[in-house]
């Protein structure tokens, strides 16, 4: 009986840790870079008329220099430059105008690439492969 | 391991010839046995859900679609060129006591080059993301705010607008590539933010903002000024229940902590940053565009 009931509460211990577990894990995993996230809001009856899909290829922050937004590669060096680094010297800058409001993009941006690059990378992939093959045969 | 345990018991019974109390002992362990194997195959697939549930989304894609987009002009709409953003994972009874959010990134303002060749005016989030398949590794990714809350639990967003000199300090850390010198890929869930042996998204998150406010990416002066200013989330577990989770999961270790379990959240950042004057604005931002102001950021995590 001693026994029955002290592997009960070693069960319920483990279950009580396993459960801990759970809760405790984190929900950072990564939830881009599947094909069908893509794929189902290009699909999506409501965002049909409203907004487009694309995939993002890269983005580039718009520099902030005291109270103008400088955006481009061509421009971040002097932006960058003309920047206070000292977070001290920044507070000086007119924050009013830095706090005008932005303009986003309708387009529903997306790290996922779209169906037919996936697809077309796919079949590269395959036929190289394929190639591979045929060489490795002959010799 | 516990089939063959079983079956090991089930020779014991046999070959030993028990008698009834003894009997009656085994096959209650057996039960105990097969109970503890289905908890562990449903919190193991729960555990590795980061690739799998994560992969579903617990809305319509339009929801998800449109509720990004409320968040991106809530924070256009604050001039916020810079913001750390928290989305939660799970529901908020089966999270441990003053931790609401699961996941803290660093969103920046950016020019986004489309796939056809088109740029566009958004928000590029800067994660950090525990590796699906090995948990106790992490990797540096950026995505979208519709890949943010794709597989969020609530269409609910942790918002912290930094003032306008850290947001500018922040944006220099990204355009400058400087970002990554701070990462450590030695991940877990509740690592210790005032040493280098692990990191999660938060503590990454808290060591950029750091990083950016102190203008150094030097990690040891990093986590001497944590330790001199930021007052970590206890994390309200038994260290014993913590130890338990920690032999189940390579994104749990303790290794990196001393008597007390203490880590980043979503909840301490923005203690921290009100504390010491480094942030304009918390609110959490719900589906409906219901914003409520965290005046007392004590209950950032918690409320």
């Amino acid at each position: 009986m001693k026994n029955s009931r002290s592997t009960l509460m070693l069960t319920a211990l483990f279950s009580s840790a396993l459960l801990i577990q759970t809760a405790a894990a984190d929900d950072s995993i990564d939830h881009s870079g599947k094909a069908s996230k893509h794929s189902a809001l290009a699909a999506s009856e409501g965002l049909a008329t409203t907004a487009s899909v694309a995939s993002a290829v890269v983005a580039v922050p718009v520099i902030l220099t005291g109270s103008v937004v400088i955006a481009g590669s061509a421009v971040v060096e002097s932006a960058v430059d003309e920047s206070a680094r000292n977070v001290h010297a920044a507070s000086h800058q007119s924050s009013v105008d830095n706090n005008q409001p932005l303009v986003i993009t309708e387009t529903i941006i997306t790290a996922d690439p779209a169906p037919n690059k996936v697809i077309a990378t796919t079949n590269t992939t395959t036929t190289n492969t394929t190639t591979t093959t045929t060489t490795t045969t002959k010799r | 391991m516990f089939r063959k345990k079983v079956a090991s018991a089930k020779r014991a019974i046999s070959n030993q010839g028990l008698g009834y109390q003894g009997r009656e002992s085994m096959k209650t362990f057996l039960y105990s046995m097969v109970l503890l194997m289905a908890l562990l195959v449903v919190n193991v697939d729960h555990a590795l859900a980061g690739s799998q549930q994560h992969g579903k989304p617990s809305f319509s894609p339009e929801a998800i679609a449109t509720f990004s987009k409320d968040v991106e002009k809530y924070a256009a709409g604050q001039g916020a060129r810079a913001f750390i953003i928290a989305r939660r994972g799970r529901p908020v009874e089966d999270m441990p006591e003053g931790i609401r959010f699961t996941h803290t990134a660093i969103a920046i303002y950016s020019n986004i080059q489309l796939e056809n060749g088109e740029t566009a005016k958004g928000y590029a989030i800067h994660n950090l993301y525990q590796d699906a398949d090995k948990q106790d590794v992490s990797h540096l990714i950026t995505d979208y705010p519709v890949d943010f809350f794709w597989s969020a639990y609530a269409l609910e967003a942790g918002i912290i607008i930094p003032s306008v000199a850290v947001q500018q300090a922040l944006i220099s850390m990204y355009s400058e590539d400087k970002a990554k010198l701070l990462h450590n890929p030695r991940y877990s869930v509740v690592a210790n933010p005032f040493n280098s042996e692990r990191q999660n998204c938060t503590e990454y998150t808290l060591d950029v903002l750091n990083a950016a406010v102190y203008s150094t990416t030097d990690i040891a002066q990093l986590k001497a000024n944590a330790k001199a200013h930021f007052t970590p989330q206890k994390v309200n577990m038994s260290r014993a229940k913590l130890g338990l989770a920690s032999m189940f999961s390579d994104g749990v270790t303790l290794s990196d902590h001393g008597r007390k379990v203490e880590t980043t959240t979503f909840g301490s950042l923005a203690r921290y940053m009100q504390k010491y004057d480094l942030s304009e604005k918390t609110v959490i931002f719900t589906s409906n565009e219901q914003i409520t102001n965290i005046e007392e950021f004590s209950n950032a995590d918690s409320e």
